[in-house]
């Protein structure tokens, strides 16, 4: 049984996919069908819509999320009322969603489900909490990688990486573009006591000095910081992001004569949306970056075949990304 | 008009209903809709409520009763939608009707706490007969699906779709052919549904008889929640409940909560005021910074919040309800009407005028009246409304900076600086120290000239203020 004795060390766990069609769901399927049969009390919610049994963008099969008898699952009130699963109310919260209330119950039967969940980072984090008073073991995320969400997956403790043909067909370049997750995934957390000061933090950007005090330098985006220039390195080499950043900013810093001793903190790894090219040339001139939340990355699985048809070798696959990555990767497609 | 509606108008009435430590949605949408109590009988009986919450809440022996209520409180959801439902005869949800069976088991579990403070236990319904009908097993227990204990053929359908949809997912394993299967699952499925359907339909049938009781609990946990906030506000506040009369209004020791609170903050010194409130016309004239608009902000936030049903902020308060209360604060925004200042406030003025001449009861709080425009023509437009306001069956209190008004309506004056202060180092910080914001009776002939000297506390450039007291001078000797 690949890497769930390995989840199950975890209170919450989020399961991503790169791309659509990565294999998000089956993945997903196979943790779900192996916990059912331990004496563990799970929990399972969404961020974003997802259950489809059709994806609406590529029109593929996509296999639904089946959920088993005594489980927790936490869905808005649209797709509650829509379920086929018979399942017993424990509470309406008071997350609104545009889909309605979100709707805590536990699963009488067993079948598949519509799953729909908190719309931001600050109710997911409060579901998840909440669970502690169902005596939940493990809360499982379905989550999703894009900027289109606002809730980020990485404030569960551990997290599954879905990667795949679909994210590009080219072996090496999947396992370049994969590799480069991993490594934000990995990044180093800050030190706890500013850690605590951070998690409060929702926007701006801040220079953090050498006693871990944050000193706002009100600026609204990081496309203004050229006008706060003076301002950014008067406290220290440490700079505070609350928001996404962009080339633009890793382009910027790269360009400072510090630039060996700057360090970007970020909220978490979803918060880096620059491009790996820049990213590196940030890193390889000596540029640190570190984040609020960590969380740590519990597996890999891949999925050879694309909605398009290109199915790649496996074996080839996962040997190169297991090279790559140095952890263990398991095709979704075997597990069993 | 509805309390919602008064938060934007009246200030200092924000900060008392955001003080409020309202633990539901429900208290807090009910608070809002709140009205404007004029009846002697209803504002009244709103005040003994919180008397008597006030009074259970100071007992000791009530502690961890408020304390479980209030946790009750917290988890009360406001199921207003789904009573309307109820009683337009439609078929609830499941959502709904767990929120109809939580709601009635919450407000059963505080009607259960509160036996010994009996004005709260009062209020509620005995809500046992739709407890009965959602939960006919008597587990207490808020979740909800519908279950066997509702229909009993339940069991039997759920047991045979669990083994039906089993053999599918093996046939499918083995690739063989399991339409027949299928077929046989949806039409179990559509039979469940059928059932379920039929039992929604039932209960909400059932529970559209208790419609009633339902809203009468729904209401009763509201003020419940409201009575204990605005009692715990009153205790650490300090508020007190007002003696209502027929004529006129009387505080001792009033005060501005936001106000005070802030000054203590600062450890400085707060004085509360005693002034009287009769019909007809009150001119007060005092020295800039002598506290006259907070005091116009806080005859208008006392009567506001008695006759919305709270302790007043005073010492002890006599206080004669009105209909409405209308008021013009200098702070105002005229700018986005595209009026000068003086124009906005003549039309308010104006609007002030016509009510009070219809013979309404009114409490009227004009802040600096005319005080834009030229003295010659400001003193004679204050006079005059002064004189007709003094007419009409309204309390009208007036702020002016003006003298020689020919009315004879009553004035008073804030008394000012304190006559040992002259040698004290006064600054920006510490002026409110030195002044005293009492009211004293005023002749109206000489208004207080502390202009100059406040002028100089606030450290406006010395040149300007020798050229003032040069002009002064010349001026008073030319008389």
């Amino acid at each position: 049984m690949p890497f769930i004795d390995d989840v199950l060390t975890y209170k919450s766990l989020s399961i991503v996919g790169l791309e659509k069609n990565t294999g998000k769901t089956e993945c997903l399927n196979y943790v779900l069908g192996r916990l059912k049969d331990m004496d563990k009390r799970i929990a399972l919610t969404s961020i974003g819509i997802d259950g489809e049994s059709r994806d609406i963008v590529t029109n593929t099969q996509k296999p639904e999320i089946r959920i088993y008898k005594g489980m927790i699952f936490i869905s808005a009130e649209k797709h509650y009322l829509q379920r086929r699963i018979t399942s017993e109310i424990l509470d309406v919260s008071n997350i609104h969603t545009s889909l309605g209330r979100l709707v805590i119950a536990k699963a009488i039967s067993s079948d598949k489900v519509l799953l729909s969940g908190p719309p931001d980072t600050h109710c997911l984090k409060a579901i998840i909490a909440e669970m502690n008073s169902y005596n939940v073991d493990l809360t499982i995320v379905d989550g999703a990688l894009s900027r289109l969400s606002l809730a980020s997956p990485a404030v569960t403790e551990g997290m599954v990486l879905a990667t795949g043909a679909a994210y590009s067909a080219n072996i090496p370049e999947l396992v370049r573009k994969t590799k480069y997750v991993v490594d934000l995934i990995n990044l180093p957390e800050v030190e706890p006591e500013l850690k605590r000061k951070l998690d409060f933090v929702e926007s701006g950007i801040f220079a953090v000095d050498a006693e871990s005090n944050l000193h706002d330098l009100n600026v609204q985006s990081v496309f203004m910081l050229e006008k706060a220039k003076d301002k950014i390195f008067s406290y220290g080499n440490r700079l505070f992001v609350a928001g996404a950043t962009s080339n633009n900013l890793f382009e910027f810093l790269r360009m400072q004569k510090n630039v060996a001793n700057i360090e970007l903190i970020v909220k978490d790894f979803t918060k880096i949306f620059a491009t790996p090219d820049v990213y590196y040339s940030f890193v390889k001139k000596g540029g640190k970056v570190r984040v609020a939340t960590k969380t740590k990355l519990a597996a890999v699985c891949i999925n050879p075949i694309s909605p398009q048809g290109y199915r790649l070798s496996s074996d080839e696959l996962k040997a190169a990304m297991q090279d790559a990555l140095q952890m263990p990767v398991y095709d979704v497609k075997k597990l069993k | 008009m509805q309390l919602k509606s008064a938060l934007t108008g009246i200030s200092g009435l924000r900060y008392m209903v955001d003080k409020l430590d309202i633990k539901s949605g429900l208290g807090h949408r009910v608070l809002l809709a709140s009205t404007f109590l004029v009846s002697q009988k209803d504002v009244l009986y709103q005040l003994q409520q919180v008397a008597q919450a006030v009074d259970a809440f100071n007992r000791s022996e009530h502690k961890e009763t408020f304390d479980k209520v209030a946790i009750k409180l917290s988890q009360v959801r406001d199921i207003a939608g789904t009573i309307k439902n109820i009683q337009k005869h439609l078929t609830l949800n499941d959502i709904e009707l767990f929120e109809v069976k939580s709601f009635t088991l919450l407000a059963n579990e505080i009607r259960e706490l509160t036996p010994s403070v009996e004005f709260l236990h009062s209020k509620l319904p005995n809500l046992d007969k739709v407890i009965a009908i959602l939960d006919p097993e008597n587990t207490r227990i808020p979740s909800f699906y519908i279950n066997s204990a509702f229909a009993p053929e339940l069991t039997e359908l759920r047991k045979k779709l669990a083994s039906v949809e089993f053999s599918i997912e093996d046939l499918e394993k083995t690739n063989t052919d399991s339409n027949k299967q299928y077929q046989q699952s949806e039409e179990i499925r559509a039979k469940i549904t059928e059932i379920e359907d039929g039992v929604r339909q039932n209960l909400s049938e059932q529970l559209h008889g208790f419609a009633s009781e339902l809203n009468e609990a729904l209401v009763a946990v509201a003020n419940i929640d409201i009575l204990i906030a605005k009692a715990k506000q009153a205790i650490y506040e300090r508020l007190i409940m007002p003696e209502i009369v027929a004529d006129t209004t009387s505080y001792s020791g009033l005060f501005y909560p936001q106000l005070k609170e802030l000054l203590e903050l600062e450890k400085r010194r707060y004085q509360p005021i005693d002034v009287e409130i009769h019909k007809g016309t009150c001119l007060i004239t005092g020295a800039n910074m002598a506290g006259k608009t907070v005091l116009l902000k806080t005859l208008a936030l006392s009567q506001a919040l008695c006759q919305y049903g709270f302790f007043v902020p005073a010492a002890s308060a006599k206080i004669a309800l009105v209909e409405q209360i209308l008021f013009s604060i200098a702070d105002e925004q005229s700018e986005l009407s595209g009026l000068s200042s003086y124009a906005a406030e003549m039309l308010k003025v104006n609007q002030i005028v016509q009510m009070a001449k219809k013979q309404h009861p009114l409490l009227v709080l004009i802040d600096e009246l005319a005080r834009t425009t030229n003295p010659t023509e400001g003193r004679a437009i204050v006079s005059a409304v002064a004189n007709l306001l003094n007419d009409c069956n309204v309390k009208a209190v007036i702020t002016t900076h003006y003298s020689g008004l020919s009315t004879q309506c009553r004035k008073l004056r804030v008394k000012g600086f304190i006559e040992d202060s002259k040698d004290a180092t006064i600054t920006v910080k510490n002026i409110g120290d030195y002044i005293d914001y009492s009211l004293i009776d005023d002749d109206g002939t000489n208004v207080p000239h502390e202009a100059l000297r406040i002028a100089q506390i606030l450290g406006v450039d010395a040149d300007v203020i020798s050229e003032a007291s040069r002009l002064m001078e010349t001026n008073s000797n030319k008389h």
